[in-house]
């Protein structure tokens, strides 16, 4: 099982992620909720995290101030993070990805293209 | 960007993110819509950049209602998911209308928020208007010199 921490301020789009993991067929159990960057450092240093899937515009900390400070954490640096979010601008795709992002998704986005960016992230192959 | 081409960067943009964020489909163009200048439930994104404006959709309550069963997969929405929801379609519908905006020029978005419903007639905006099932959904972008 890959245990998934979810974090958006939209209680709504947690939601929809959990479903669309769900019916992804990706094991993910239940997954861990933060609704910004300091919940999600809480949850990352109290919970075993597999991946996270963040967005960027959040109150409290963003997704960017997020992963700038798992990177400054020896323990939570290896932890993938996916972002997901509207923007779409390509120099925002490539800011988050020098940051450290292992992976980019764009709202909207679907069940399938969802799963095929964690099965990269995660290095499983397809069948 | 011409006027038509927005209307068209709004009809693209409200087939795909029903499509594939509500499993859901745009029935056709809501022809009754326009004589209705406000809806049950608003909600809008404001954007800056090139271009400043923003993104108003407005959405009777059976259509907003459905949308959002499909949306979180569970037929007993509350009141508060349903705000909610409106909040990110607003704010996925902006995204995806000014990311056609100026060749997808460098923009900003600002917090989705739900709003009493609001005209959508203003003047300078463009207007489109969906049958969806069980509703109508309309769209207005509003686009003002950037200072």
């Amino acid at each position: 099982m890959t245990n998934i921490l979810i974090v958006d301020d939209s209680p709504v789009m947690r939601t929809f992620i959990k479903r669309v993991l769900s019916v992804s067929g990706i094991d993910a159990g239940t997954p861990f909720e933060a609704g910004h960057g300091r919940e999600a450092l809480e949850v990352l240093r109290a919970y075993p995290v597999d991946l996270v899937l963040s967005d960027i515009n959040m109150p409290e900390m963003n997704g960017e101030e997020l992963m700038r400070a798992m990177q400054q954490d020896e323990a939570l640096r290896k932890i993938p993070v996916v972002v997901i979010s509207t923007d779409a601008r390509l120099d925002r795709v490539d800011q988050m990805m020098g940051m450290g992002a292992r992976g980019y998704i764009t709202k909207p986005f679907n069940p399938e293209r969802l799963r095929t960016e964690l099965d990269r992230v995660l290095g499983v192959a397809h069948a | 960007m011409p006027e038509q081409d927005l209307h068209a960067s709004i009809n693209d943009a409200v087939e795909q993110v029903l499509e594939t964020m509500c499993f859901s489909a745009v029935l056709g163009p809501c022809e009754t819509a326009q004589a209705q200048p406000f809806l049950d439930r608003s909600a809008v994104v404001d954007y800056s950049g090139a271009s400043v404006g923003s993104v108003l959709i407005g959405c009777d309550e059976a259509g907003a209602r459905g949308l959002a069963a499909n949306f979180l997969g569970s037929e007993d929405a509350s009141e508060e998911q349903v705000s909610g929801f409106l909040a990110e379609l607003a704010n996925m519908l902006c995204g995806a209308v000014v990311s056609t905006l100026n060749g997808g020029g460098n923009y900003s978005l600002g917090t989705p928020r739900v709003v009493p419903p609001a005209a959508l007639t203003e003047t300078g905006g463009v207007r489109c208007d969906f049958e969806i099932d069980g509703g109508i959904l309309s769209v207005l972008a509003l686009r003002r010199e950037a200072a």
